[in-house]
């Protein structure tokens, strides 16, 4: 390939993704969280040639569905946070916000400060 | 505190001092990355949080607009609308370092037109979702931008921390008890040479005295 541009995805339930695969994301449905683990962690993993020839992350963003990102367990999030790309974001499906991003924030907060200072 | 498991020798002494040195200026500059990546974490996560509110508010509202719009339609029609778009998204990425983490930075490219389908089996209120859809990715990609940030320092940051703490509450007091333990040792093997020297010395000045003083009976 030899370009510079990382590609999009999001994975989800085929009536949330539709949206965006107008967008021109890479969008894959699924419609159990087994497959919904095997599909992000192939996304994960999947290298594309470089600009310079070297190997590279295709994707640089994964969407997940909250549903999902909330059960992937922690062995999952040791594998996908292991390099810098690419970013498994959550995202609110069609029924809102479960407010699991934003606990996934405070998590964030307690990991680095030692404590939820927030609140 | 424990003492480490060393001979009391000088030689041990010396090597132990050096590495106290070593490890307080190891400590000292863990010390100050930690600042650093928090104060850049406290920045970086304050805008994740109120991002992600504005975001998932945006997203709910255009979902919506979707599920209304698909309501109109028939399934069949609005996937093959929707399944080959000519809309293309692609993402420029920079990695930018920060006190030796290195952070994503991601910059959009889009080409082509989402509004790729006939007018004819479509509603106008589809046009609207997908515009608001598109009005949301710029932010859905900034806010991955800063969410991956702060994960990453957040990581890093953790790491340090323990790092400080582990100098701080266990390499350094267990190396400054040695080398008290150390020192004591050796002041207290030099005492008892000094007191040996003296009771040596002592005796063989008795001894002496006492031999002066039957050579003089003898020669009395």
């Amino acid at each position: 390939m030899g370009n510079n541009s990382y590609k999009l995805a999001i994975v989800g339930t085929k009536d949330q993704i539709l949206g965006f695969t107008a967008l021109g994301m890479t969008a894959i449905a699924v419609n159990d969280f087994e497959t919904a683990r095997e599909k992000i962690l192939g996304l994960v993993s999947s290298n594309v040639e470089g600009a310079s020839g070297e190997m590279r992350k295709e994707y640089a963003i994964i969407f997940v569905m909250e549903e999902y990102a909330r059960q992937l367990g922690k062995d999952d999030y040791k594998k996908i946070n292991k390099e810098a790309l690419p970013a498994v974001i959550p995202i609110p499906g069609i029924k809102g916000s479960t407010g699991y991003g934003r606990e996934r924030v405070k998590k964030m907060v307690e990991q680095a400060v030692g404590s939820d200072i927030f609140g | 505190m424990a003492k480490l498991n060393v001979n009391p020798t000088r030689m041990e002494l010396l090597n132990l001092k050096k590495q106290i040195k070593t490890a307080e200026r190891g400590h000292k500059l863990l010390r100050d990355k930690q600042d650093g990546l928090m104060q850049k974490f406290m920045e970086i996560i304050r805008e994740a949080r109120d991002l992600r509110k504005k975001v998932e508010e945006q997203l709910q509202a255009a979902f919506k607009n979707f599920v209304q719009a698909s309501a109109m339609m028939y399934p069949e029609m609005l996937e093959n609308a929707l399944m080959y778009p000519s809309a293309k998204v692609s993402l420029e990425v920079e990695t930018k370092n920060v006190m030796s983490v290195r952070i994503p930075n991601f910059k959009l490219k889009q080409e082509g037109n989402v509004l790729n389908y006939g007018y004819l089996q479509t509603s106008g209120e589809l046009d609207m979702a997908l515009e608001a859809f598109q009005e949301i990715l710029p932010k859905l990609i900034q806010l991955a931008e800063i969410e991956r940030q702060a994960e990453r320092l957040a990581e890093e940051t953790e790491k340090t921390r323990r790092r400080v703490n582990a100098l701080e509450h266990m390499l350094l007091p267990n190396l400054k008890e040695t080398v008290k333990f150390i020192s004591m040792k050796l002041s207290e093997a030099e005492r008892s040479a000094t007191t040996g020297v003296m009771r040596i010395k002592a005796s063989i000045e008795k001894q002496a005295a006492e031999e002066a003083a039957k050579a003089e009976l003898a020669a009395a």
